[in-house]
């Protein structure tokens, strides 16, 4: 029995049969260790590195905030648009394209055109169009245009405020006022989603996908009063109509506070086209300038002229030298620091200083040089201080350096005292030799109105985000003069008002307070020319001050060349219009 | 045995014996029916989750594929029922004729066959494109069997036993080689290797062929450049991830995605257009990324079922011819299946070829099929030495 098997069992072809079946199985048993191998061991690696090819990250763009005005009227906002785009190579007609298409959304055909025609694959025609039109463009199913949503940035206020938000480019970044000033908080926190998606970029249904939403930007409260904003730069633009002036600027601030109520410049512009609307800077001299959607009352500098006389008497004031009646003996309408100065035309030796009238030597108290705006009577006040008092007040009143306002690229203004000059310091107490903007001389008088305190300017006096709102803290305040000499300064300016060059800043119901400024234009050759920065810095009701305006004209017609014939009757305009927004009881007489 | 008292025990014992192995190769007939069965469902699933992205985006019709394989699926159960009753025994007539008929498509493929990718393998018939190759696959085993049998007793002659190898095997291949389908012809060698080694054929014999072919392989491999880029990217798919690498890299990212237990059925990443070819060639990575490990292994292990039931049928199989025949189809379905996931897995550089019974594909499925029926038919035709 045992042999036959034994026999079988031992046929080559049976063994060989059976080395088959063992290689074959030894061969399963190879591939089940490298299945482990690669779904066990490696498994994790791989698994990441095939996710890594399939995901795809979207940046999800948080909404922007909103800026608002005093009152909650929106003065820049965010909506939802879309951008219109083509895809060339689907376009049977670039020619009808471009002008059917183009035209409906008043894109430039010639341009459009053009890059329809060149190898692109992808051309915009419009961004941000309002989504009611950009559905009526795709509702016409035009072969080869698309949209996809992009939102846009609109300005309620238009040109109004546009001094204040400024505006951000297409892409959405701030470019100017508080567009960019506050740029980071505005523009929120990027979201992202994540997903899963196939080889020809669409979403695998059964993928990973993940969104973190984004965090939209803060809101900005501001201190605008969007009525007073309006009329200021209502005011403004009819200044320029009237003086012929290249420019003008108003700066209202709130006394107690340091708020910006109103801050504009002229000629205007509109923050969605960055164009100003005014046709004449065509043909201007400097049409970049005149266009500029700079703001003046924070970066442009100016030789203050009278205007800074103020901080020269209230320093003698404050430091005991003079008092209101302190008469100065025989004050002449022309004054040489430097010997011949007066007798060489123009500015060839400085130190030649005269009165704006012409007027034989007279007794004259510091109250009739203020109100009179005497320049030699001024000199006489800031020569009982010396240069280093007078250094000292100028600068405690916040010139030659930044106000600390929240707006960006402020200048300093500049303090000319350099070494060795003679005449510097006379020159300083009547506005010349230094520089200043708007905003800082306004700073200035406002501490006269706040009892002798001067606090920082400021635009912004919360954000609101997703916890809630948050006061801007951090104002900084400080003591200039006494309260007493802050009260006799105000008598004084009143009196400039109520009989001396301000005549025209006078306003019904109220006693109004402040000081004009004429400061001749440096020329080319670094001569002083006729052409004049006028201004005129006041306040209002005099007796407890509430609101601050400064107002800078550049370059009126000879005509109204003076800061008391162009300046001041927009200054009355604004503050009226001040007083009456911000409710302030009147306490003068009625005219 | 020479005993005339032992002779009714011993009938009594053969009796019992025979009883015994039949029962047994019934077992292994139901355990090969099991095991296709199992695959055939398990590539129906895998077809339709690995082909309907490409499917609807290329005919929108999500089931295209699908449906094509159902076609296949009842074509190939209809050829198995018929296989596995006919007597195995009625190929050894039909041996010779079939061969040639086989030549005879491999020529016409060549004159007139449809041109795919540089490869002309495609009959183009009314209904249903068919590949003469896989016929090859047959008829090669059956002529083989049967030269090799009728000479079982020159075998030991060299001539006599290299001969007829030539003729049939290398015919075949010469054919094919012009095509160009050398998986299918790697496939057709191993068939034809293990007719030759269940052969009567002496052992050296066989030991010198078997190191011929795997030199003519060799030499076959790299003697075109496509072949010869495969193989590098076979070394290092990483060197040319996005061209010649890129198909294996995917389907290792699906494989490692599926990890042990898989991402869930038709949740597979790698189908969206990642893993080319992920319902024929590679339909292993998307069974692996959507059952894990378990699944992966699930599907070796019923290719070693398979393999282990197939080769019972040889080594219990009644005569010489159905033993060749046995041991051929055995190893050819298990060495087809071990080529493709031997592909997908990096561990051999990749051919082409289907993996039997699951990847999406008509005439290759009904040709499988077909031969599973033979092996069916061996297993329940009685045992060695008994007719």
């Amino acid at each position: 029995m045992a042999a036959p098997k034994a026999a079988r069992r031992l046929q080559p072809s049976k063994v060989r049969v059976a080395v088959i079946g063992l290689a074959v199985v030894a061969a399963w048993m190879g591939m089940g260790f490298r299945l482990f191998q690669i779904q066990v061991v490696q498994a994790s690696d791989l698994a990441e590195q095939g996710l890594s090819q399939r995901l795809v990250s979207r940046e999800l763009a948080p909404q922007r905030g909103k800026i608002f005005d005093r009152n909650g009227e929106l003065l820049a906002m965010t909506v939802p648009a879309q951008s219109i785009y083509a895809v060339p190579s689907q376009v049977e007609d670039p020619l009808w394209f471009a002008q059917q298409v183009g035209g409906l959304l008043g894109a430039d055909t010639e341009v459009l055109y053009e890059r329809l025609t060149s190898d692109r694959d992808f051309v915009y025609i419009k961004r941000q169009v309002e989504d009611v039109v950009a559905n009526e463009i795709l509702g016409l199913e035009i072969r080869g245009v698309y949209s996809h949503p992009e939102p846009t940035r609109i300005y309620p206020a238009g040109a109004v405020a546009s001094r204040v938000t400024g505006f951000v480019n297409i892409d959405g970044d701030g470019q100017e006022g508080l567009e960019l000033v506050y740029d980071e908080e505005l523009r929120g926190t990027p979201g992202k989603a994540e997903f899963e998606r196939d080889l020809q970029g669409r979403v695998i249904p059964q993928g990973f996908s993940r969104i973190v939403p984004a965090i939209p930007g803060v809101d900005l409260n501001t201190t605008i009063d969007l009525p007073l904003q309006y009329q200021s730069q209502k005011a403004c633009v009819l200044a320029l109509e009237e003086t012929g002036a290249r420019s003008c600027w108003v700066v209202v601030l709130a006394v107690e506070t340091g708020e910006v109520l109103a801050m504009v410049g002229a000629p205007i512009f509109d923050p969605h086209t960055r164009q100003t609307q005014d046709p004449s800077c065509e043909q201007a001299e400097d049409p970049a300038a005149c266009r500029s959607f700079s703001n003046f009352t924070v970066r442009g500098i100016y030789e203050p002229g009278s205007t800074q006389k103020l901080i020269t008497v209230a320093a003698a004031l404050e430091e005991g030298e003079v008092s209101i009646g302190t008469v100065f003996p025989g004050v002449p309408d022309e004054l040489e620091l430097t010997d011949d100065a007066c007798r060489f035309a123009d500015d060839e030796v400085y130190g030649c200083y005269r009165d704006f009238d012409e007027h034989g030597a007279e007794d004259m108290s510091v109250a009739e040089i203020f109100t009179r705006s005497s320049n030699i009577g001024t000199i006489k006040i800031a020569a009982t201080l010396g240069q280093d008092r007078l250094i000292q007040y100028i600068e405690a009143f916040g010139l030659g350096s930044k106000t600390g306002i929240d707006y960006t690229a402020e200048a300093s203004g500049i303090l000319n005292f350099e070494a060795g000059c003679k005449t510097c310091w006379a020159s300083a107490a009547i506005g010349y030799s230094v520089a200043v903007t708007p905003l800082q001389m306004a700073a200035a008088y406002a501490a006269i109105g706040n009892d002798g305190i001067w606090t920082t300017p400021h635009i912004v006096s919360s954000s609101t985000d997703v916890d809630g709102e948050t006061q801007v803290a951090g104002l900084q305040t400080r003591r200039v003069v006494s309260a007493g000499t802050a009260l006799l300064m105000r008598e004084l300016l009143a009196a400039v008002v109520e009989k001396g060059t301000g005549a025209a800043a006078a306003i019904d119901g109220y006693r109004v307070g402040g000081k004009t400024g004429t400061a001749n234009k440096l020329g080319d050759n670094g001569r002083y020319t006729d052409v004049t920065r006028a201004s005129f810095v006041g306040m209002a009701p005099i007796n407890d001050p509430k609101v601050v305006v400064a107002v800078l004209i550049d370059a009126p017609l000879f005509d109204y060349r003076t800061g008391g014939l162009s300046a001041a009757p927009v200054f009355a305009a604004v503050m009226q219009q001040a007083l009456h927004r911000l409710g302030v009881t009147p306490d003068g007489d009625q005219r | 045995m020479t005993a005339k008292v032992t002779s009714i025990a011993s009938v009594r014992a053969a009796a019992r014996d025979r009883a015994e192995l039949l029962k047994a190769n019934n077992r292994a007939a139901t355990t090969l029916l099991v095991v296709v069965v199992v695959l055939v469902v398990v590539g129906l699933g895998a077809t339709q989750s690995a082909s309907s992205a490409v499917a609807l985006d290329r005919t929108e019709d999500s089931l295209f594929f699908f449906k094509r394989q159902l076609v296949g699926v009842g074509l190939g159960t209809l050829a198995l029922l018929i296989t596995s009753r006919i007597p195995y025994r009625f190929y050894r007539r039909i041996a010779v004729p079939l061969f040639l008929l086989t030549i005879g498509l491999l020529v016409t493929v060549l004159l007139v066959g449809t041109e795919i990718n540089g490869a002309r393998r495609w009959l183009p018939l009314p209904l249903v494109s068919f590949q003469p190759s896989e016929l090859a696959k047959v008829s090669v085993v059956f002529v083989l069997a049967y030269v090799l049998e009728r000479k079982h007793k020159l075998l030991y002659r060299f001539g006599h036993f290299i001969v007829p190898i030539l003729v049939t095997v290398g015919l075949v291949g010469l054919l094919i080689i012009k095509q160009p389908d050398l998986g299918t012809l790697i496939v057709i060698g191993a068939a034809a290797l293990a007719v030759i080694m269940a052969s009567d054929a002496p052992m050296k014999y066989v030991f010198v062929l078997g190191l011929a072919t795997v030199l003519a392989a060799t030499v076959l491999a790299f003697s075109e450049s496509y072949r010869a880029d495969r193989i590098t990217a076979f070394l290092d798919p990483y060197a040319d991830s996005s061209g010649d690498g890129y198909q294996v890299i995917q389907g290792y990212y699906a494989l490692g995605n599926g990890g042990l237990f898989g991402v869930g059925l038709g949740a597979s990443r790698a189908r969206w257009f990642y893993l080319p070819n992920a319902h024929t060639d590679f339909i292993f990575a998307i069974i692996g990324e959507e059952t894990g490990l378990v699944g992966g292994l699930t599907v070796l292990g019923l290719f070693v079922v398979l393999g282990l039931a197939g080769w019972l049928v040889a080594s219990r199989a009644p005569d010489p011819f159905g033993r060749m025949v046995a041991a051929g189809i055995t190893v050819w379905l298990s060495f087809q299946a071990l080529i493709n996931i031997g592909g997908v897995l990096g561990v051999v550089p990749i051919t082409g070829i289907a993996l039997p019974f699951v990847s999406f594909g008509s005439t290759d499925l009904i040709v499988s099929m077909a031969a599973l029926g033979v092996l069916v038919n061996i297993a329940q035709s009685g045992v060695h030495g008994k007719t």
